[in-house]
């Protein structure tokens, strides 16, 4: 065994190990850089320098992209739920597999400690892949799944051709481009890396038809003139109008010009957000027009169709700030009418109705 | 060298669409353009061309020229239709992206790079996923996606992985094969949605914009498939090793794809969702086509795979304009559409014919000849039924159609030809023939900048009109590729380049036979310096032919034999 391919080897499963089982998205980035970086050359004989200066720069751009969507202090992940000393000893056993079943069944072509490496970091990916519901986990398990197919692949069939480790680069940076896509958007979501299980569970299945609970209905569209008007940013229009029929008393501004659909939440920590409307390049189609309405994913944004919310009986999380990224208690304002903040808004008895369009009961 | 062009055109117009996406009519032109120079590109592929870079080739093939020909023109009519009635700023860019990562993975032969370039193509469509403003369902939806594509991913590398080399011993053990082929048949189920791996596919319909959903659900996970056959056809049905248990696996997946997707379709009231599961079910045929093993299904699957993508295309294109006419996707509020725009009642009817066929169009016999292969008997019979099941969907949307129409369909806008202005008349005045040719003129001239300046609304006021016309080429062009037109059936039937690289150290591994026509001398002749006969020849070995050291399987694809014969198997077993 070459003991340079060795100790890249245990330099791979450690920052694999790292990456999983860190709290701080910083060091859990930092560890899927050195996996990155360590299986560019874990083959036997070397890649090129070419090959190898093509995957140490894909992976260096797309620990940048995600860098940038973990940008901010205090960005935790959620950690291993097993802890790290089982993480390793799972990494450890599973690199002794790989030793002992080096070639799976057939003569090998690459080195026995691509493939060790590969079922070690393999066994890694498996917990944030399945039970993950923190993106940045979920994400680094699925870069780390496909580093450790790459691996046994070496391991097995030997080390690649200059065009195969050109199409992993690129593999390498899709993944880190979507992985940073998602990151983002769940923090613009939630203020926070960890799905909520209201919202999984909503999406759990498919059978009844469907509510209009997930694309936005307005911001990022392509509209030539009003042509989109008719499509979504039409029934963002038409959700309007049901909101303002429907709740004419519910925020007490209910016929001023642009209330929205939120105008059931008039006292949520944003209520007041929903003045935005009437202003001045707001159109029809809700804040379609307005600057930067789809364009960032900053602390302005926010669904337009109504998403559903925790009934009030059921214990939910904190609201966070929509976009915030620090999980900051929201400042609370009066809303519009003058009602106190954090008080419910009042509507008249009447009977239920079931919004079918936004899937949220409205009493 | 033809291929080059196409790759290089489709990359780089995505990023340049993707780039300058802050931008939307910036972003839209730079796609829909970089559609076109793709369809053109793609148009120009040669099927013998083969181009060695960094070690690894790229072949062309007619079943290529066709794949992506047909994929960039369903992508452009599509990004177009999303222009007239509503789409997402990112849509050109991923649909650029997507196809090119899809003829990209079809030009490599070797199965290795491949996956990995068709796994890259997957990972494209987060892009119109998770889109600004977000919401946690888009994420949660997001999330499902790249856990499929990277399991699938995994799956896929690691199978091709594994036959990828001189395998010597490895035939005393079936398993082994039947393992990888699994995982790779599992791969493409994934990546297809199929039942019981739909949950992320079921909802992406939601999120994502319904243009890409054809690249994102069809085209993209169809490259993968072919991948996948390929793969199968060159590495596991050869040694006609029995894998009853497997198989089994992949058919039931295939068959739940079938009927439970055409089931999941008839209950659906979202027609975006009615697409989705049309596609997944389409999807179950393909997948027979990996269960089959069989070279008599290397045609049909692969032309059955070619039609589904382009009518469920046509189809979704067809939501697209529904939804951008009326702005709903719900099948109860459109009542009446039909008679609003006919242009569309028409495309539907195309879509439908394409889409279910009949006996003796190419469309109707691959499905049939899949199932056949793979559910012989009354099963099979049930299973072809559930096939030909979304003619109850087709029938639904046209009686809703010509039903009495609702408010919400009389007062969109219909397909009548309209003029946002009139004409203003500009009577002459001059005395002499000369000052009257002067004042015709200037007339002329300020009648065509009348018109010049008046098209952008006129557009817009047609644009119903104008969806109706995009959607009756696509379903077209859908219905031509369904009857075997365009050359799909000889394409889908000539056999692919094989072989990859050499992997440093090693000898030949399997699928990595030099490109069609340039047989190698170990594979057309028994090497005399071979590796000894194994030990235990595969059970069902019915020739104990010397092995062939380090080749490939025994797939005799002779250019001889011309491309309507498909690959000929000779069972003859290589370790």
């Amino acid at each position: 065994m070459n003991l340079a391919l060795a100790a890249i080897t245990a330099v791979v499963v450690g920052g694999a190990v790292v990456a999983v089982t860190a709290r701080d998205a910083r060091a859990t980035l930092l560890g899927l850089l050195v996996v990155l970086l360590g299986s560019a050359v874990l083959a036997d004989p070397l890649p090129g320098p070419l090959p190898i200066a093509a995957r140490m720069a894909s992976a260096f751009l797309a620990c940048r992209l995600i860098a940038v969507a973990i940008r901010g202090d205090g960005v935790l992940t959620s950690g291993s739920l097993l802890g790290w000393p089982v993480d390793v000893l799972a990494a450890v056993a599973a690199l002794l597999v790989g030793v002992g079943t080096h070639g799976l069944g057939a003569t090998p072509a690459g080195p026995v400690t691509a493939q060790a490496a590969g079922f070690a970091v393999g066994v890694l990916a498996v917990a944030p892949i399945v039970s993950g519901r923190d993106v940045l986990r979920l994400g680094v398990g699925a870069m780390l799944l496909l580093v450790a197919a790459s691996l046994v692949r070496v391991g097995l069939a030997g080390t690649p051709s200059d065009l195969e480790q050109l199409v992993e680069s690129g593999l390498v940076i899709g993944l880190g481009g979507a992985i940073a896509i998602i990151v983002a958007g769940a923090r613009a979501a939630s203020g926070d890396l960890v799905i909520s299980g209201v919202a999984i569970r909503d999406l759990a299945f498919d059978a009844a038809p469907t509510r209009e609970l997930l694309r936005p209905a307005v911001g990022s569209s392509i509209h030539i003139g009003r042509a989109g008007r008719v499509g979504i940013a039409g029934q963002a229009s038409r959700l309007r109008d049901v909101a303002e029929t429907d709740g004419a008393d519910a925020a007490g501004r209910a016929s001023a010009p642009g209330a929205d659909t939120e105008a059931g939440r008039a006292s949520a920590p944003d209520a007041d957000v929903a003045g935005l409307a009437s202003a001045p390049g707001a159109d029809n189609a809700g804040r379609a027009s307005a600057p930067r309405a789809d364009t960032e994913a900053g602390t302005d944004d926010r669904p337009s169709v109504p998403t559903v919310e925790p009934k009030a009986s059921r214990p939910g999380p904190r609201p966070r700030s929509a976009g915030g990224g620090t999980g900051r208690a929201p400042v609370r304002r009066p809303a519009a009418d003058g009602t106190p903040p954090g008080r419910p808004p009042r509507r008249r008895p009447g009977p239920k109705t079931d919004d079918s369009d936004t899937g949220s009961d409205t009493t | 060298m033809t291929i080059l062009p196409f790759l290089a055109i489709t990359f780089v117009a995505a990023a340049a669409s993707l780039l300058g996406r802050r931008n939307a009519a910036l972003s839209a032109v730079v796609g829909i353009v970089g559609l076109a120079a793709a369809a053109i590109a793609a148009a120009t592929i040669r099927g013998s061309d083969t181009l060695v870079i960094g070690g690894s080739q790229l072949a062309g093939s007619d079943y290529l020229r066709l794949f992506t020909l047909l994929g960039s023109v369903a992508a452009l009519v599509l990004a177009t239709l999303g222009l007239a009635t509503t789409s997402h700023r990112n849509a050109p860019g991923v649909l650029l992206a997507g196809i090119g990562a899809a003829g990209l993975a079809l030009a490599l032969p070797d199965a290795r790079i491949a996956v990995m370039a068709a796994t890259v193509g997957g990972l494209t469509g987060i892009l119109v996923t998770v889109v600004s403003p977000s919401t946690a369902p888009t994420v949660v939806v997001a999330v499902r996606e790249l856990r499929a594509v990277a399991v699938a991913g995994f799956l896929s590398i690691l199978a091709a992985a594994w036959l990828a080399r001189p395998l010597g011993e490895l035939a005393a053990l079936p398993e082994v094969f039947g393992l990888a082929y699994l995982g790779f048949a599992a791969a493409v189920a994934i990546r297809f949605g199929a039942i019981p791996f739909h949950f992320w596919a079921a909802r992406l319909a939601d999120a994502a914009p319904e243009v890409t959903l054809p690249m994102l659900m069809a085209w993209g996970p169809a490259a993968f498939a072919v991948v996948a056959l390929a793969w199968t056809d060159q590495s596991v049905a050869p040694l006609l090793l029995p894998l009853t248990l497997e198989r089994g696996l992949v058919v039931i997946v295939g068959v739940a794809s079938i009927l439970l997707g055409s089931l999941a379709a008839w209950i659906q009231d979202d027609l975006e969702h009615v697409v989705g599961y049309t596609i997944v079910a389409d999807a179950g045929v393909a997948i027979l086509g990996l269960a089959a093993l069989d070279p008599a299904a290397w045609e049909p699957a692969r032309s059955w795979i070619l039609v589904f993508a382009m009518v469920r295309s046509a189809f979704a294109g067809w939501v697209v304009a529904v939804h951008g006419t009326y702005g709903t996707r719900r099948i109860g509020e459109i009542r009446g559409w039909a008679l609003r725009t006919p242009l569309l009642g028409v495309g539907l009817a195309i879509i439908a014919a394409a889409g279910i066929g009949w006996p003796g169009l190419l469309a109707w016999d691959s499905r049939a000849t899949l199932v056949n292969l793979t559910v012989p008997g009354p099963i099979g019979l049930l299973v072809v039924l559930g096939a030909v099941a979304p003619i109850a969907i087709y029938v639904r949307l046209l009686v809703i159609g010509v039903g009495r129409p609702t408010d919400l369909v009389a007062q969109a806008p219909s397909e009548r030809p309209t003029w946002p202005t009139p004409m203003p008349s500009r009577p002459v005045h001059g005395g002499g023939w000369l000052e009257r040719a002067f004042e015709r003129t200037n007339h002329a001239i300020g009648g065509g900048l009348d018109v010049l300046w008046t098209v952008p609304a006129g557009v817009r006021a047609n644009r119903s009109l104008i969806a109706g016309v995009l959607v009756l080429s696509l379903a077209g062009l859908a219905f031509t590729v369904s009857a075997g037109g365009l050359g799909v059936s000889a394409a889908a039937a000539a056999v692919p380049a094989q072989g990859g690289e050499q992997p440093t150290g090693s000898e030949a591994p399997i699928g990595s036979e030099p490109p069609e026509g340039s047989e190698s001398p170990e594979a057309s002749e028994p090497a005399a310096e071979s590796e000894p006969p194994s030990s235990s020849q595969p059970a069902a070995s019915p020739s104990p032919t010397p092995p062939l050291s380090g080749s490939g399987p025994a797939v005799s694809s002779s250019p001889s034999a011309g491309p309507s014969e498909g690959p000929s198997f000779e069972p003859v077993p290589t370790f």
